[in-house]
């Protein structure tokens, strides 16, 4: 009886049945806690920022910032299409932006209004922030690019002007 | 003096134009850049070689409460379209308001009380400052690199200037001295000014229009 009962048990235990010969136990478990770790990283995100959500009422974002798109729309000038993304994947990324930003005021707000955060609101906060700083950018890797390009540029003028000098006799 | 666009004004800026009444804001926006010098009024970043399009008008005083002054033009400001997305719905209790922890803006706040350059970082000297920064964030490590780099561009961009207008210089006093090579002189010179046209230009999209009124 009680040997029928340990080889349910251990019958249970997928890593003993799965597992390779040769794959040290440590091994499989820790591929374990990884696939655990992935599945439950965004369920605790959502469970986090979740509750937030009802910010959105008392923070109506989306009536307040004017996107360029928007002012350019109401011009009747047509919008560049975008090259790396699609129109429904922009939306998504428009909303999702806002609202990690959203979040992200009303963990302020509630930071300056009771001065000191919880530690789990601290937490959520520099993950919100993280998040507003990764969609919301203010530079680009373009805005780097366009200052290469100039000092490139500027690289072309020194060397024709090195070049001018010379010709002339200058220095 | 090196040019920098990174200051903050010392005293309150009074707007310079009156434009009548349009009923979208969005007519305002050559007006804002015009009026700013196509500058963000809260990170003092100019258009740059990015160009107009990372600009946006912000409502300072938010269009979901503040409904009369939605095309009022003292009310709109020029700035960075992300600052005025992370802005968003931000709006100052009566509570931070007693306790100054509010966003400043050039017209109504003189911002160098609030918040001021420290080479490519911004320092805050208020509570204002403090919150602006937290809300904006002035400070993120990529604009801090950003503006690192626009004023490495600067310095390099007003060296070659230099450089160049010594050249042509030197160029009109050997006009003087050799009449005789007067004509190759003049091509010279002329190619040397097309060049120094181009070094402006890239300063003043780099640089910006800083107004005097400005440092």
């Amino acid at each position: 009886m009680e040997d029928s009962t340990a080889l349910a048990f251990h019958s249970a235990l997928p890593d003993r049945v799965d597992k390779p010969e040769d794959t040290p136990r440590s091994v499989e478990r820790d591929r374990r806690i990884t696939t655990l770790g992935v599945l439950a990283f965004p369920l605790a995100l959502a469970t986090m920022v979740t509750p937030m959500t009802s910010a959105r009422e008392l923070f109506p974002i989306v009536g307040d910032s004017t996107a360029f798109a928007e002012e350019s729309k109401e011009e009747g000038l047509a919008l560049p299409a975008p090259d790396t993304i699609s129109a429904g994947e922009e939306a998504f990324q428009v909303s999702e932006a806002d609202v990690a930003n959203r979040t992200r005021l009303a963990l302020l707000a509630r930071h300056y209004e009771a001065a000191r955060l919880s530690i789990e609101e601290e937490a959520r906060l520099a993950i919100v922030t993280e998040r507003v700083r990764h969609l919301i950018p203010r530079v680009t890797e373009d805005d780097f690019e366009a200052l290469q390009a100039i000092l490139e540029d500027v690289e072309r003028i020194k060397s024709a002007d090195i070049e001018r000098r010379r010709r002339l006799g200058i220095d | 003096m090196p040019l920098n666009p990174f200051r903050y004004a010392q005293s309150r800026y009074r707007r310079k134009l009156n434009p009548p009444s349009y009923s979208g804001y969005s007519r305002y926006k050559p007006l804002l850049k015009q009026e700013f010098t196509s500058q963000c009024v809260y990170g003092r970043l100019p258009a740059g070689p990015k160009g107009e399009d990372s600009f946006s008008i912000d409502h300072y005083r938010l269009q979901s409460k503040f409904l009369e002054l939605v095309t009022t033009y003292a009310n709109l400001f020029c700035a960075c379209s992300c600052w005025n997305r992370r802005k968003g719905a931000f709006w100052p209790t009566d509570a931070q308001w007693r306790a100054k922890q509010f966003i400043p803006n050039p017209c109504d706040h003189v911002m160098f009380e609030h918040l001021r350059y420290r080479s490519a970082r911004v320092e805050t000297k208020s509570p204002a400052g403090a919150l602006a920064e937290r809300v904006l964030m002035l400070n993120d490590e990529r604009s801090v690199d950003y503006r690192e780099f626009v004023l490495s561009v600067i310095a390099v961009l007003e060296e070659k200037k230099r450089r160049l207008q010594e050249t042509i210089s030197r160029i009109d006093r050997q006009r003087l001295s050799y009449p005789e090579r007067a004509e190759r002189l003049s091509e010279e010179k002329i190619s040397a000014e097309r060049d120094l046209a181009r070094l402006e230009h890239h300063l003043s999209r780099v640089a910006g229009g800083v107004s005097m009124e400005a440092l």
